[in-house]
């Protein structure tokens, strides 16, 4: 009974929560733009056109004549203009009075803001009237979510239907021009309303968005005016708005043939330059990396006509580190890591010698190809998940790509030496990074924001800078640890509305809901962030521990010395600060000196000796200069002895063969008379013993450096005394020096011959210099007496020259390196090696031996002792 | 004919020295006479002197070798001849030496210090003037030095006779004078200071005079 009073009452929906729907929804004008500029793409368009008409809504600080002209043209009255304008007469120029009121400014800026204008014009298929009312005009269409692809095979970047209330939020009125394709394959004929063929090319339609506003008003009862167009090419309607020089920028493009213009009127933002200028620089990071191709977006401005142009995307080829991760559907992940921050020309082979760096990927041959792959499964990267993933959220996630770069943006010189960097250009990196930095997330082309916007709250959505303070570990961190920060990465997700359903918009066209699955595919991402960052820090691991390895010693013998230094100067201080209290007035409350603790006493006895030390070696460096080059002459020596050897074989008998052959015509009485300086065979008797002298010292210098000296062998002192003699023969019997051997006992050491001999040679020579300086009146004698006892073998030496010096005070100063009596007599000059009695000294103590100064009451006497255990 | 006299203490280099006079273009000015070194320096002054040699050259290390002589030497080719040019300042004087380092460091005048196997070097390197051409025009120059200074303060003591002679001749008298006593006994000369000025006597007696004057105006007065 009551089903007659039945009614379906329709729900009414008032016209200004439709137009809430749209202003609301998008965030800001920025966004309106993304929103009509992905409609451009959505269209098939391959150019989009932004143009700015802010020529004559912009308040300047100065205009011409022309502009001033276009002003009145466009009805502002005279009056108005004088009044913050004055002429200025020489330059026909009109300039902005300096002192006008803020009140008198904003009227002014009020009243030229009308006539600001904003297009969006793109060259795609065009409208015909039927999707005008069907689509354009329905809101929240789900066309585009049930017809996902464009003809061109694009995925469509709108979701909602609610982008052209965008229009809405940037500005009052709205006027569109539409030029259809009327290629069956794209657009069924054009109708109206009634299904009857038209013959229209386009249309015209207005809105004015504040016939939405009124009390009591139905969306039904608002409406825009459609007008039909004769007109043959989109390209004679834009050039009503832009110049053929505009369109000449756009090399994709060509025809112009088909598109929509949309013409934004009584804007509600006062597009000023500098706004323009944010917008262009906001569009260049929201364009699709250019590898995506196919999609440009121009903005032009009617104020700066040369200012802007073609909104390029950011390519990044000055990375340290590139990582690209394609994941497929059946969550498998292909990671390719491309290392581009080392200068491998520089690393050292014995590098890749370690045995950490012969694993696969990080041996040479990987350094010099530059990257290597890497193919995981979500569920190893996000190990343990699988297991509790009840909601399928890998399954979710879907296909996506992931390209990353790291750039590093500045780095010291020992860090580059220390990693083998390559060189850069730290602040391009900067520029760079601070424009395009951050992970952005790409949606069929359109970058989703705010992901990745530098300056937003959203710019590390990632979370790596949580991470890095969760872990600050340096990079070389033996340990491990490293995470990257967030202010070094750029890079991008590929996703689409295809393949990751899953992600859904928030409603307010600002990045997408925070589902589970949006959260889990965070997780993933900063994963294979993490593949990168194992890479970076085993290499850079490696790198440190080699680096350790070669300068490490040396470091820290840097740091030890600054160490010392400090030590002694505060000792040094101390001690001053010591002095000067105990010298003044004690009573003085000053406080007592903090008493010295052991560790500190220790410390400063560790310092001094360093220092000691340190002037020892820098000595031993001395003296090591000074046998380096005795020992080249030795080296000569011993090379050449083969070649000095054969001659010395001639030496014995070339004269006995002159002789002979000079005896065949003449005789030794035919020369009785004759001088001996004109007697040829006295002159022959002559070389010979001059022959004789040479073979000796030829012997006894070869024999010098014999190969057999130079091994450890048991040594017959009382034979080898007797060959010492020998050897010295010549040239004592020239000066008169008698070596006396006579009291050499019979015993054997195990010795090297060579270090005996530099013994002795050093004390022969040492002599032979006394005795020419000696001016007593005595036979010259050199004894040397070799006797033993139970505990030693003892080796007197004696020479009857002059003694030491009286000059040398301290006589045990004659072992000492570098210490010489023989000195230029005009300037004090130091002549002598200063090694010979050190050599000694050295070689017998390195035998275990002593070398015991004597001070006989005439000439020089020397003690050496040998303990019995060279005795055989 | 300028007699050169060579000390070693080896015959050999003794015999070895006349032969390179003797090869050597200027042989027909020169007259090489040889000495063994003799072991006390006075003495081997001495025999130099008796020689009267017109240049002395010497070897460096005249106690190293004991083939021809038997006893010490003591003092060297350096030592030698700056005692003896102590005696006969600006003597001509050289020292022949195979140890040419040690020498020069020794010696108070490098430049008379040269190397002993010029001996056996037929054309002694590259040098312009050999040797034996220093030591003529050494001795040469040592002569003519002699020569005009005489020729010079015979002129000047004219002058100063005359009265006519100003305090630069005064004292350039002085100057030729000490150096002619040096070239003869350098040892005993007498110090320049001692020989005083003609004109500083003319003084002392005008003082003299007027001491005199002023004592007799003095009495007059009484």
């Amino acid at each position: 009974m009551e089903e007659d009073n039945k009614n379906i009452i329709p729900f009414k929906v008032s016209a200004r929560t439709a137009r809430l729907i749209g202003r609301e929804n998008v965030a800001s004008s920025k966004g309106a733009i993304i929103e009509l500029v992905k409609n451009a793409y959505d269209a098939d368009s391959k150019v989009c056109i932004v143009y700015f008409d802010n020529k004559f809504s912009t308040m300047l600080s100065e205009i011409d004549e022309e502009h001033y002209k276009g002003l009145v043209e466009l009805g502002v009255s005279t009056e108005s203009l004088t009044e913050i304008y004055s002429k200025d007469e020489n330059e026909d120029k009109y300039l902005l009075k300096t002192e006008l009121s803020e009140e008198k400014k904003i009227t002014f800026k009020s009243l030229v803001s009308k006539f600001s204008a904003l297009y969006i014009i793109d060259f795609g298929e065009g409208m015909t009237q039927n999707i005008i009312r069907d689509h354009w005009m329905t809101i929240g269409t789900d066309n585009k979510a049930n017809d996902i692809f464009t003809k061109q095979g694009r995925v469509k970047s709108g979701a909602k239907g609610i982008g052209r209330f965008a229009l809405d939020k940037l500005g009052g009125k709205c006027e569109m021009t539409t030029i259809f394709n009327p290629s069956p394959e794209i657009h069924k004929p054009d109708t109206d309303i009634d299904g009857n063929p038209t013959n229209n090319t386009g249309y015209n339609w207005i809105v004015n968005w504040e016939d939405f506003e009124g009390d009591f008003k139905t969306i039904d009862k608002v409406g825009a005016i459609l007008t039909g167009l004769q007109t043959v090419s989109i390209k004679d309607e834009v050039l009503k708005k832009l110049s053929e020089s505009d369109l000449n920028k756009i090399e994709s493009e060509t025809e112009f043939k088909y598109g929509t213009i949309l013409r934004i009127t009584e804007l509600r933002d006062n597009w000023e330059d500098f706004f323009v200028e944010q917008v262009f620089s906001d569009l260049e990071v929201l364009v699709p990396p250019k590898e995506a191709g196919g999609f440009e977006i121009f903005v032009f401005s009617s104020l700066t006509p040369n200012k802007f142009g073609e909104v390029l995307g950011s390519v990044c080829d000055d990375f340290d580190y590139k990582l690209v991760a394609t994941a497929d559907e059946n969550q498998n992940v292909k990671i390719r890591i491309y290392r581009n921050e080392y200068n491998v020309e520089l690393i050292p082979n014995a590098f890749f010698e370690r045995p950490a760096m012969q694993k696969e990927n990080y041996r040479k041959s990987d350094f010099l190809k530059g990257h290597w792959e890497k193919e995981t499964t979500f569920s190893s990267l996000l190990k343990g998940f699988k297991d509790i993933d009840d909601d399928n959220t890998f399954n979710n996630i879907g296909l996506f790509n992931f390209s990353f770069y790291f750039l590093k943006r500045q780095s010291n010189s020992i860090d580059a030496k220390k990693f083998f960097n390559r060189d850069f250009m730290s602040n391009n990196r900067k520029d760079w990074l601070n424009k395009f930095g951050g992970i952005k997330l790409v949606r069929d082309n359109f970058r989703v924001r705010p992901y990745g916007e530098v300056k937003n709250v959203a710019f590390d959505w990632l979370g790596l800078g949580n991470r890095k303070s969760t872990s600050p570990a340096g990079i070389a961190k033996p340990d491990g640890g490293y995470k990257v920060e967030p202010e070094n990465v750029a890079g991008a997700i590929n996703i689409s509305r295809l393949t990751n359903v899953d992600f859904e918009d928030k409603s307010s066209r600002e990045g997408l809901q925070e589902s589970k699955t949006f959260q889990i595919f965070t997780l993933l991402i900063t994963k294979i962030i993490s593949e990168f960052e194992e890479d970076r820090a085993y290499i850079a691991r490696e790198m440190a521990a080699y680096d350790d390895l070669i300068f490490g010693p040396e470091r820290d013998r840097q740091k030890a010395d600054k160490l010392k230094n400090e030590i002694l100067a505060k000792s040094r201080a101390k001690k001053e600060s010591n002095a000067s209290n105990t010298s003044e007035d004690k009573s003085q409350n000053e406080p007592e000196p903090e008493p010295e603790s052991e560790s500190d006493k220790e410390k400063e006895i560790l310092a001094s000796e360093l220092d000691r030390k340190e002037e020892e070696i820098e000595k031993l460096k001395e003296e090591q200069k000074m046998l380096r080059a005795l020992a080249s002459s030795g080296i000569v020596l011993a090379s050449f002895s083969h070649d000095l050897s054969k001659l010395n074989d001639v030496l014995a008998s070339r004269t006995d063969k002159l002789r002979d052959l000079m005896l065949e015509k003449i005789t030794e009485e035919d020369y009785a008379e004759a001088k001996d300086s004109k007697n040829p065979f006295k002159q022959l008797e002559r070389i010979k013993k001059q022959d004789t002298k040479l073979q000796n010292w030829l012997n006894f210098s070869l024999g010098a450096t014999r190969k057999d000296k130079r091994k450890r062998k048991q040594l017959f002192l009382k034979a080898y005394f007797e060959s010492l003699k020998n050897d010295w023969q010549t040239v004592f019997e020239d000066r008169g020096i008698v070596l006396d051997t006579s009291e050499i006992e019979n015993l054997d050491m195990r010795v090297f011959e060579i270090d005996i001999d530099s013994i002795f040679n050093n004390m022969l020579v040492n002599s032979i210099d006394a005795f020419i300086i000696s001016k007593d009146e005595r036979e010259r004698i050199v004894k040397i007496k070799v006797s033993s006892n139970s505990k030693e073998i003892v080796i007197d030496y004696h020479d009857n020259g002059p003694g030491l010096s009286t000059d040398i005070t301290e006589p045990d100063k004659i072992f000492e390196p570098l210490f010489t009596t023989r000195r230029n007599k005009q300037t004090g000059e130091e002549e002598g090696t200063g090694l010979g009695m050190w050599l000694v000294k050295s070689i017998v103590e390195e035998n275990d031996g002593k070398a015991i100064l004597l001070y006989p009451e005439i000439g020089f006497g020397l003690k050496i002792t040998f303990p019995i255990k060279y005795k055989r | 004919m300028y007699k050169i006299l060579f000390i070693d203490e080896e015959k050999d280099t003794l015999e070895d020295f006349e032969e390179f006079v003797e090869k050597s273009p200027l042989k027909a000015k020169l007259n090489p006479i040889t000495m063994l070194p003799l072991a006390d320096l006075d003495e081997m002054i001495e025999g130099i002197i008796k020689v009267s040699p017109d240049a002395v050259i010497s070897d460096y290390r005249l106690n190293e070798l004991k083939t021809d002589i038997k006893y010490t030497v003591k003092y060297n080719g350096v030592e030698l001849v700056e005692e003896f040019q102590s005696i006969r300042n600006y003597f001509p004087c050289f020292v022949l030496t195979a140890v040419d380092d040690e020498a020069v460091n020794s010696s108070d005048d490098v430049n008379i210090v040269y190397v002993k196997n010029l001996l056996y070097n037929k054309d002694e390197g590259n040098a312009k003037a050999s040797f034996l051409e220093r030591v003529i025009s050494q001795i040469e120059h040592y002569k003519s030095r002699i020569k005009n200074s005489r020729a010079e303060l015979v002129e000047l003591i004219e002058i100063r006779k005359k009265g006519e002679a100003d305090i630069l001749i005064e004292n350039k008298i002085i100057e030729i004078d000490d150096f002619l006593e040096k070239t003869i006994d350098g040892k005993s000369v007498i110090p320049p200071e001692f020989k005083t000025l003609t004109n500083s006597n003319k003084l002392d007696n005008i003082l003299i005079k007027v001491d005199q004057l002023l004592k007799k105006l003095d009495e007059d007065v009484k």
